[in-house]
């Protein structure tokens, strides 16, 4: 090969690094530097204003003695629980809807994923009209002869909390079908007639040749789940109870923006910010070691 | 005989299904209609029965005069389309170009620092959001559509290049022979053919991010918080906030129609790209 040629190479190899270029400055500049400040800003007492102050781990001592901060972590712990729930609703809703046909299901695949389109926010405040006293839900209960289960169901701890669940499982279950249903769109036609030749019936069907197939799909919507239970329930948490009654129902990022923001204790919310970083790389890690497996 | 009873299957089977379907409609599209519905009462009606239909449609109309004028709605909806326009903008521009490099063009160290976009993914903003919050702050960039487009931007960037890789990995390498082959540089085969091909992935993109950047409640509370500057989603909530302290009664009608009127451009959005919005959204789970 001759040099002038391989010179040409290199150089053009060099010039292929603008691409990235901006994206590499701005991950520096809004991932790298804050991750470093926030490690940083971990170990200080700061307020935003004046200048952080050294004050160790005392942070991180200060997360077990601290009042809500177990009872916050718990609360995620809680809603992760209900994740399966948001999985097999959609799972079966979508089996059923691509094993049918008909205009109806037609509209109401439409419909489906009407939900996503809407914000958490406006998601959040429409369940916690549904919810209030005189709203929606209660006026039914009432309607149908069940005033006594008509209570005010954001004035104690176990109800308030099982309203941000159900906001969730409406939230999420038309993003989980549509996802299911591309799934279904993809396995091998040819098992599912095969197992109709062997005299299969539905549910075998279901549990042996659709089930297994769609196990990658299954593994990332359970991964994508869990890891948002942990990072994106700030919006319905804000809107729906905005922590209340008292501290109960607050989740770790809720309690990250009250420490941070409202109480301008950003050190301690930045130990937060770790916690939940730690939580989400364990999750993700659990997530490819599943993922690998299935290959 | 045996015929009979399997039509009779078929048909109970029918109606289920049909039932299911409406079940289906009326959970989604419901909780909808039904803030539609009560947008149009006074409050002493919506007191009074929420299930009747509102005596007179004008109601609709006060609360949005109101809304406009004393509440400033319409500054805020444009905000939130100012910042979600550019943010897409942005976006799209970074993630194809990233998308393109990644995918064509040979660098050392290419998949290092695929992998480690791609790790950025998970990663909460929450960890980022103090120290930037800050700098901000002290930079004077708080309250400025722009600089909540680039946070927006930066915070999605990595899907977007996963994804625009992934659509980009499908394009055959002969195409960029030839080009290269007549004399195009890499830049000029990015320009003339990579963007024209990558339309349809550019625009699920776009949709997708259209939705996730017109929802997004966390940053626009924290640092667009002026009165002047808040985004649509933000204005409601804290006007449905100020109703819980302030008042004896939660103004439900009026909150319902902000809620309406913010959820007028993304429905226009969702009509117009719900294709594009489904085949977006689930390139992330089917294509790992």
């Amino acid at each position: 090969m001759n040099p002038n040629f391989k010179r040409k190479i290199k150089s053009i190899t060099w010039f292929n690094y603008l691409y990235i270029l901006i994206p590499l400055v701005l991950i520096i500049l809004f991932y790298l530097i804050p991750f470093i400040r926030t490690i940083f800003l971990s170990f200080t007492k700061y307020n935003g204003f004046s200048d952080p102050v050294f004050v160790g781990i005392k942070n991180y001592l200060f997360l077990f003695k601290h009042a809500h901060f177990l009872n916050a972590l718990k609360n995620n712990f809680i809603i992760a629980l209900t994740t399966p729930i948001r999985i097999i609703i959609p799972l079966i809703l979508a089996i059923i809807l691509f094993q049918n046909q008909g205009r109806l299901l037609n509209f109401a695949r439409m419909s489906i994923m009407l939900p996503y389109a809407i914000s958490m926010t406006i998601v959040g405040i429409m369940f916690r009209s549904f919810f209030s006293f005189d709203g929606a839900i209660n006026q039914i209960l009432r309607n149908i002869g069940l005033d006594f289960v008509a209570i005010d169901w954001f004035n104690s701890y176990p109800n308030s909390m099982s309203i941000i669940v159900i906001t969730m499982i409406w939230y999420a279950f038309g993003y989980n079908t549509v996802i299911f249903l591309a799934g279904l769109s993809t396995i091998n036609q040819d098992l599912l007639d095969a197992a109709k030749i062997d005299g299969a019936n539905w549910w075998q069907e279901v549990r042996f040749v659709i089930i297994p197939q769609l196990n990658p799909i299954i593994v990332f919507l359970v991964a994508l789940g869990l890891i948002s239970n942990f990072k994106s329930l700030f919006d319905f948490v804000y809107n729906i109870t905005f922590g209340g009654p008292g501290f109960k129902t607050q989740t770790i990022e809720f309690l990250l923006y009250q420490e941070g923001f409202l109480f301008l204790n950003m050190g301690f919310a930045c130990v937060i910010g770790l916690i939940m970083f730690v939580i989400i790389i364990i999750l993700t890690r659990l997530q490819m070691k599943f993922m690998t497996r299935e290959d | 005989m045996k015929e009979k009873k399997y039509n009779k299957n078929l048909i109970t089977k029918k109606v289920l299904i049909s039932f299911l379907a409406i079940f289906l409609i009326l959970i989604c599209i419901g909780p909808v209609f039904f803030v539609f519905w009560n947008s149009a009462k006074t409050i002493e009606e919506y007191a009074s029965s929420l299930f009747k239909p509102p005596e007179n449609f004008k109601n609709f109309i006060e609360h949005t005069k109101y809304l406009i004028k004393d509440a400033g709605i319409l500054k805020n909806i444009l905000n939130s389309f100012v910042v979600t326009i550019m943010a897409i903008f942005l976006n799209i521009v970074l993630a194809a170009t990233c998308g393109y490099a990644f995918s064509k063009l040979k660098f050392p160290g290419r998949n290092i620092f695929y992998w480690f976009v791609i790790s950025l993914l998970a990663m909460p903003t929450q960890l980022f959001i103090i120290p930037i919050y800050v700098s901000y702050s002290n930079l004077k960039l708080l309250n400025n559509n722009f600089s909540l487009a680039l946070l927006y931007c930066v915070f999605s960037f990595s899907f977007g290049t996963f994804l625009m890789k992934s659509f980009y990995n499908g394009v055959p390498n002969e195409i960029l022979e030839s080009a290269k082959i007549d004399g195009a540089n890499s830049f000029q085969i990015f320009l003339k053919i990579m963007l024209p091909l990558g339309k349809p992935a550019i625009i699920s993109l776009g949709v997708i991010n259209f939705f996730s950047y017109w929802n997004e409640f966390f940053m626009p509370l924290l640092f667009n918080h002026t009165e002047d500057s808040r985004l649509v989603t933000v204005a409601i909530a804290i006007f449905r906030r100020a109703q819980v302290e302030g008042q004896p009664m939660t103004n439900w009608p009026v909150i319902f129609t902000g809620m309406i009127l913010s959820l007028i451009i993304p429905f226009i959005v969702y009509l117009i790209f719900q294709r594009r919005l489904q085949s977006g959204i689930t390139v992330g789970a089917v294509k790992q």
